[in-house]
């Protein structure tokens, strides 16, 4: 199966970023950004995390623009953009506990997911994690302003 | 170089890691934290700390303490070896929702974190490298702390 060279995760809130964390001046991903919480578990014992993938250009836009159920905007601070080579190393270094799927629903022919395995022993569940975040590479709002500072 | 899982509890570890040369800190671990509690923090954990006053489970708080004291000790004794660690940046620590604390320290080519948890069997530690250092992936369990946090910090004075 084909899949795009990239995807998108939306950053909803300033907690999964680091604010006084900045490399080359690019702000930094938090694991949290990935959170695979154990309720979301399918019942074939994975964890899906929402993407979107980039089949063309618009997906970018189309991500920032996403509204939630209140019709707020969804990704209020930015994305973060992942690629295929960064997602099929980790598939391929963590065979049965880390995976990705396309899973185009209404409104959204771009959708899909990271999926993780359920079970797993925390570190290694926090180790996927922070991999996904450390490839993690953010586009923040144009208008951001961060409210918050970390620890 | 390969990748790896550790257990802390059933890995074999490196002699670096054992001949560690800031003195022996497999004894007397809580007097050395006192006392360098004592003469000041090192500037990386100095921020984390603050996070401790937040933390309700008592046995948590005293492990976070714990690590971080210990990480605080070799950093200072290194230091006072003659290495100039004026490059590493702070840990980040955050009480989590479940009651757990997750400390991360981020560096250019490198991420370390560890998570301490109300049950001893769930807190671990974990390293993430990018391409620089051959996307190094490595984890373990922290039922002996000493050992992983030394074998973290070798890693660390390796890389920066």
């Amino acid at each position: 199966m084909e899949y795009p060279d990239q995807c998108i995760r939306g950053i909803p809130n300033e907690k999964c970023l680091y604010e006084d964390s900045l490399l080359e001046g690019n702000p930094v991903a938090r694991l949290t950004l990935y959170p695979f919480p154990k309720e979301h578990c399918r019942d074939n014992g994975w964890i899906p995390e929402s993407i979107n993938w980039m089949f063309d250009v618009k997906a970018i836009d189309f991500t920032f623009e996403q509204k939630d159920v209140d019709e707020e905007l969804q990704f209020k601070v930015g994305i973060a953009i992942l690629s295929l080579i960064e997602l099929k190393k980790l598939k391929r270094k963590h065979k049965n506990f880390f995976c990705y799927e396309k899973d185009p629903i209404k409104n959204n022919h771009y959708h899909g997911n990271l999926l993780l395995k359920d079970g797993i022993k925390k570190e290694r569940k926090r180790m996927i994690c922070d991999v996904l975040a450390n490839s993690s590479e953010i586009r923040l709002r144009k208008n951001y302003q961060s409210t918050e500072t970390c620890t | 170089m390969t990748n790896f899982l550790q257990e802390t509890d059933s890995q074999s570890w490196p002699e670096e890691v054992l001949s560690f040369s800031s003195g022996d800190v497999t004894s007397g671990i809580e007097g050395y934290a006192e006392t360098f509690r004592l003469r000041g923090e090192s500037n990386p954990v100095k921020q984390a700390r603050h996070i401790i006053s937040q933390i309700e489970n008592t046995y948590v708080a005293k492990q976070v303490d714990r690590l971080l004291s210990f990480i605080n000790m070799i950093i200072i004794a290194k230091e006072q070896e003659g290495v100039d660690l004026s490059s590493i940046p702070p840990l980040h620590a955050y009480v989590e929702g479940d009651g757990a604390v997750s400390i991360e320290w981020i560096f250019p080519d490198f991420r370390i974190g560890f998570n301490i948890e109300p049950n001893p069997d769930d807190s671990g530690w974990h390293l993430v490298a990018g391409k620089k250092l051959r996307d190094k992936t490595e984890s373990g369990q922290l039922g002996d702390m000493v050992r992983a946090v030394l074998h973290v910090l070798n890693f660390i004075f390796l890389n920066i």
